[in-house]
């Protein structure tokens, strides 16, 4: 019994240390002097952060991730919200199946998803690969997403509200506008919050979709395949601060209940 | 008694809601057989049937949020039938109120007027009578979560009555609330009916309610009005079963009509000519008269039997009377003094009597 009770807090530690002590390997030694990961640790210092801010390969990187990150929290938290919204009003019986087809690419290993995108993209459509190519393929991934925050949302909204709306006089879009949105409003932050975040440190997508240039995360990919720069080690922590960060706050956002 | 009496002008007036040959279907399924109904301004109309036969539809024909598959509606000589709610002169207290949970209480009633752009001044002014109207002066800045379920209900009259709609419509306003503050809403309800002068129409089935509130009664049942008139009348004359069972206890007293009279299963005969053959009376319990004395015969005016009390129930503020008739009938009957029903015990012999007048004919029960 005593045993027991001290084994699985054991078991439960050890396996938590095996999980997260590689990123906390990485963050410590994203200040450490030293040129790989070894003891002793060496003095503290932001230099592989000046490193990379000084790297325009890296500058070039970030733009992209960014340029590829915003669009696709926009796109999918309106294609995932209008999903959700129409899924709801209709009530239907076809709802729920159609739900479910639209969050089909999130069940699919994106290995998959990414090759039929270049297939899709290159042999059929005859577009060129890009930034447009993986917002393309992230927005797939993300608005299914999106679209079930806002329908877990949705689940506890009163549609009564819609037509007590429409009764004192509000047309559809008013009552969009003035009842519909400002109760949604978190829930719909915090969605294009997790879309965001998604997006940003997405890789395999990205290095089937990209063509030439790097995202942030195909950046890390190269660098790792050349050198053991400690300057990845920057990168990672940077992209786990916010990655963190943003889910923190998309939490917070979705959990609330008007 | 000032029902139907065409008075010069009066009776040239359309009623304020007239609602023609209105029929509603979802897919195969009927919800509403043809209904035709009248409603005249500053009525207090009850709309009152078991769930499911159409109460809500109706409501919700005659608010615009639903269109009838045939049929017009009319609200003030107009044909509204094809507007949307946000174009009706009419405004709706929704069963579950409804109300915006992200707005104050104040914002909540002024909703429809900033809607509809009004000067500030004026919205500021109209909530404050409207706040005042329901009792609610002290909540405008509340929100709405921190509102019990009675201040709910009187938020969403006070944000439907600030509209000043030509019919106000109400969805079983009061089914969410206790016992205690549903008849202090009904006293409510009735003051703000009076003192607003407007035209309320709502649903129930709750018959004490639906008693209690209106002066215009409309019994649905299965998608049709059963029958429309002022509640007195449709419980002392129920033109059908369904309406007399419905709205009430009842005795159901199966006969024979043979020329101008009529036996009773129940072994009384009187004069009532019409329809030759089957037929069945309704009599309510408390139509019924008992005393210990006199014996039977046929009283002129009415019916007198010889019977024995079966069972007798005190009931607080009435007694009921449980007898039986020589040949296997029963009837029951009403007392409103449980004192006087303190003197009929199990067994004793007695005189049940009624007025012939208190029989309603329904027909031939199905
Ligand atoms: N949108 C709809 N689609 C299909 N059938 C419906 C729809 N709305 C109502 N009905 C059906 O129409 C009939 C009448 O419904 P309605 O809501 O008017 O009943 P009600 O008298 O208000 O009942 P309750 O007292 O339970 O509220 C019911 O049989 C119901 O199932
Ligand atoms: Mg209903």
């Amino acid at each position: 019994m005593r045993i027991g009770s001290f084994a699985w807090p054991l078991v439960m530690g050890l396996l938590s240390a095996f999980l997260l002590g590689p990123l906390v390997l990485v963050a410590v030694f994203s200040f450490s002097s030293n040129a790989l990961i070894s003891f002793p640790m060496g003095e503290l210092t932001l230099k592989w952060y000046r490193d990379l801010l000084a790297n325009a390969d890296f500058h070039a990187a970030l733009t992209n991730s960014l340029a590829i990150a915003l669009p696709v929290a926009l796109i999918s938290t309106v294609t995932g919200t209008l999903a959700a919204y129409a899924f709801a009003e209709w009530r239907t019986r076809l709802g729920l199946p159609l739900l479910a087809l639209l969050g089909l690419p999130v069940l699919l290993p994106p290995l998959v998803i990414a090759i039929s995108l270049v297939v899709l993209y290159v042999r059929w459509l005859g577009l060129p690969l890009g930034r447009p190519a993986v917002i393309g393929g992230h927005v797939l991934v993300t608005q299914p997403l999106v679209a079930a925050v806002i329908a877990s949302r949705m689940a506890s909204f009163d549609f009564t509200v819609l037509e007590a709306a429409r009764d004192l006089g509000a047309s559809r879009w008013q009552t969009f506008w003035k009842v519909t949105l400002p109760q949604m409003r978190a829930a719909i932050v915090g969605a294009a919050l997790i879309a965001f975040a998604l997006s940003l440190d997405e890789f395999i997508i990205a290095v089937f979709t990209i063509g030439g240039g790097n995202t942030i995360s195909t950046f890390v990919w190269g660098k790792i395949k050349t050198t053991l720069d400690p300057s990845i080690n920057a990168i990672a922590t940077i992209l786990l601060l916010m990655t963190i960060g943003l889910t923190l706050i998309a939490l917070r956002l979705t959990r609330y209940r008007g | 008694m000032n029902i139907d009496v065409p008075a010069g002008g009066e009776a040239a007036k359309p009623p304020l809601l007239r609602v023609s040959g209105v029929t509603k279907r979802y897919g195969a399924a009927v919800a509403l057989h043809p209904i035709d109904l009248e409603v005249r301004q500053g009525s207090f109309t009850a709309i009152l049937g078991p769930s499911g036969c159409g109460k809500s539809t109706l409501l919700r024909l005659i608010a615009g949020f639903a269109e009838p598959s045939t049929g017009k509606v009319e609200i003030g000589g107009r044909d509204v039938t094809r507007l949307g709610p946000e174009n009706r002169p009419t405004n709706m207290v929704f069963q579950g109120y409804g109300l915006f949970p992200h707005m104050s209480v104040a914002e909540n009633v002024g909703f429809g007027l900033s809607i509809a752009r009004r000067p500030r001044p004026e919205i500021d002014q109209r909530v404050a009578e409207a706040l005042r109207l329901v009792r609610l002066e002290d909540f405008a800045s509340r929100r709405i979560s921190a509102l019990s379920g009675g201040q709910q209900q009187r938020v969403a009259l006070a944000r439907a009555l600030i509209m000043r709609p030509l019919i106000l419509l109400l969805d079983e306003p009061l089914a969410a609330l206790d016992l205690k503050l549903r008849q202090a809403m009904q006293t409510e309800l009735r003051r703000i009916h009076r003192e607003t002068g407007g035209t309320f129409i709502f649903v129930t089935h709750d018959q004490s309610e639906a008693f209690s509130l209106a002066d215009n009664l409309i019994v649905m049942n299965e998608g049709r009005i059963e029958q429309a008139g002022v509640p007195q009348d449709v419980y002392m004359r129920p033109n059908t079963l369904f309406v007399s069972q419905f709205v009430g206890d009842t005795n159901i007293l199966p006969g024979i009509r043979r020329g101008d009279h009529v036996e009773l299963a129940l072994g009384a005969r009187f004069s009532s000519p019409g329809r030759q053959g089957q037929t069945t009376f309704v009599l309510r319990p408390e139509a019924l008269r008992l005393d210990a004395a006199t014996p039977a015969g046929s009283a002129p005016e009415g019916t007198a039997l010889r019977c024995t009390v079966e069972e007798m129930l005190l009931l607080g503020g009435e007694a009921r009377v449980t007898l039986s008739i020589g040949n296997g009938e029963t009837l029951v009957a009403r007392l409103s003094d449980p004192r006087d029903g303190e003197a009929f015990r199990p067994g004793m012999t007695v005189t049940v009597r009624w007025a012939d007048k208190a029989l309603s004919e329904v027909g031939v029960a199905a």
